[in-house]
């Protein structure tokens, strides 16, 4: 187990630490591409149009 | 603790990128989008985010501290709560991911058992996230304590506050994204810091696996059978769906984004369990031995990180800290307007925006002061799990699966589950048994009970009940 625990995990966990940054940037320019897009008003109230 | 410039630099640094990423994410419209983030989340941010939340101060610093003095017992222990993982994306995400009227567990409980029910789990929501929030609040507040010397209290609201303040203007997508990135820097720099340790280790690793296996066998000889599987069966049933992850599968885009997020957070923690255990081995070849248990994730850090990169290892730190308390904050806010504030008054979309944020602030102000009387990581967590597991679980997962519920069932299993897991606490859980067995086992045979004496909801005020749901959530 310790020496999967040393040589193998680290390197995956690594990589998923790699991925997720990428991921996460991708994400955040969904979110500023929303925050951008002209607001609708019903969305707001809660109002159907 | 004394640090260098660039350490210190290096910790302001990352409180900087934390603040940007909420600037970032700011902006919230609706109460659905603050609860939910527009139920579009894909998997790779369910899996990071989910992963953040689980890798708290306990999967990291508490498991090292325990591995330093028990070898891979403890790894055995704590496993189980990755298997659960697997058994919640398998079934149970999924099968939440389904319910697309509804914006919490409360509302779920609520389509099955009506709103006493609905109240029941929102006060258990909020009550269970305040705790947890008080609990990480501690260890990052002491953390902060050693690295500043700024009195207790200061330390405590900086850590809760800061994150409070990340949390309350973007909501859960604001939350998810923060908590991605705190999840890469810690799947980066704790993994780096095993495979130097290793390199820097005065100890073969042939040596280290014979000490290993020898605090294994110490420490197990040490404890009882029930001591053994009461911790085992507290870390799988203890957080099982609690409200952050339960926000998660509700959260997600699909079905199969919720399954295969939580199958890969699942996957993940197998991994990093493994990873933090060999961190308290290998550091035997590291540390004096001498070195208390709860200080020996950051005394490895300390000797083998050079200057700069240790004050990585220290935002890491406030990173597990904060990313688990960001849900959890998140999750108490949502909870409190849906499944309590809701059932008394039913204010407009922008009202329940404003009081969920407002929320966010009030729950991490109490959860500051909570944190003063918190008990240490391990032994807070259990204390927590033996209350969600035997008051929740039973009534939620009997209502997801069976086709026909009776509201006395929940009200019997949620009440008379927490009676009797308080109760065994209080009274020392005789014999050695652990109140989640009795809490869960009393629950169990109180909704039994409950099914077969109780009536099931009119049709009627099951189609009201329904339709409530999708008033609200349907922005």
């Amino acid at each position: 187990m310790l020496y999967l625990a040393v040589t193998i995990f680290p390197i995956i966990a690594i990589a998923c630490g790699v991925v997720s940054l990428y991921s996460v940037v991708r994400f955040v320019a969904e979110i500023q591409r929303d925050i951008r897009r002209p607001s609708d008003p019903s969305e707001e109230t809660g109002n159907p149009k | 603790m004394n640090l260098r410039a660039i350490d210190l630099a290096t910790v302001a640094g990352y409180f900087v990128l934390m603040a940007f990423l909420g600037y970032l994410t700011r902006r919230t419209k609706t109460f659905s989008e603050f609860a939910l983030g527009r139920r579009s989340i894909p998997t790779t941010m369910i899996f990071a985010s989910l992963a953040a939340t689980i890798v708290g101060p306990g999967f990291s610093v508490g498991v090292t501290s325990k591995s330093w003095n028990m070898g891979f017992l403890f790894y055995f222990l704590v496993v189980t709560f990755a298997a659960q993982t697997l058994l919640t994306g398998l079934f149970f995400g999924p099968k939440l991911t389904e319910e697309r009227d509804c914006n919490t567990l409360g509302d779920v409980m609520r389509k099955r058992y009506g709103r006493f029910t609905q109240l029941l789990t929102g006060i258990l929501s909020v009550g269970l996230c305040i705790g947890f929030t008080a609990v990480m609040g501690k260890i990052g507040g002491t953390i902060l304590h050693g690295i500043t010397g700024w009195p207790m209290l200061a330390c405590l609201a900086a850590v809760t506050g800061a994150t409070a303040l990340l949390t309350f203007t973007g909501g859960l997508r604001a939350t998810i994204a923060t908590e991605a990135v705190q999840f890469s820097l810690k799947a980066i720099i704790v993994p780096t810091m095993l495979l130097l340790a290793v390199s820097k280790s005065s100890v073969s690793l042939h040596d280290l696996s014979a000490k290993a296996s020898t605090l294994m066998h110490a420490s197990s000889s040490s404890m009882t059978g029930w001591q053994l599987f009461g911790i085992a069966v507290s870390f799988a049933l203890g957080e099982v769906l609690i409200p952050p992850y339960a926000n998660r599968a509700l959260a997600a885009k699909s079905s199969t984004a919720s399954r295969n997020g939580f199958l890969l957070a699942g996957a993940f923690i197998i991994m990093w369990l493994a990873i933090v255990t060999a961190l308290g081995i290998v550091a035997h070849g590291i540390i004096p031995s001498d070195t208390k248990p709860d200080d020996v994730f950051v005394a490895i850090g300390r000797a083998v990180l050079p200057p700069g990169v240790f004050g990585l290892l220290l935002a890491t730190v406030l990173a597990i800290v904060m990313s688990s308390q960001e849900s959890v904050l998140n999750s108490a806010a949502v909870a409190f307007v849906r499944d309590i504030v809701s059932l008394a008054a039913r204010p407009g979309e922008r009202a329940t925006l404003l009081l969920a944020k407002g929320s966010t602030l009030g729950i991490a102000a109490v959860a500051i002061l909570a944190a003063q009387f918190s008990p240490s990581i391990i032994e807070g967590l259990l204390i927590l799990y033996a209350i969600w597991a035997p008051t929740i679980l039973v009534s939620l997962i009997a209502g997801l699966y069976l086709r026909e519920v009776k509201p006395l069932a929940s009200w019997l299993s949620i009440i008379g589950g927490a009676a009797a897991s308080l109760v065994w606490q209080f009274a020392k859980e005789p014999g050695g048994v652990p109140a989640i067995i009795v809490g869960l086992s009393a629950s169990l045979l109180l909704y039994a009970i409950g099914h077969f004496a109780g009536k099931t909801l009119s049709p009627l005020s099951r189609s009201a009940l329904s339709s409530s749901t999708n008033n609200v959530c349907s922005t």
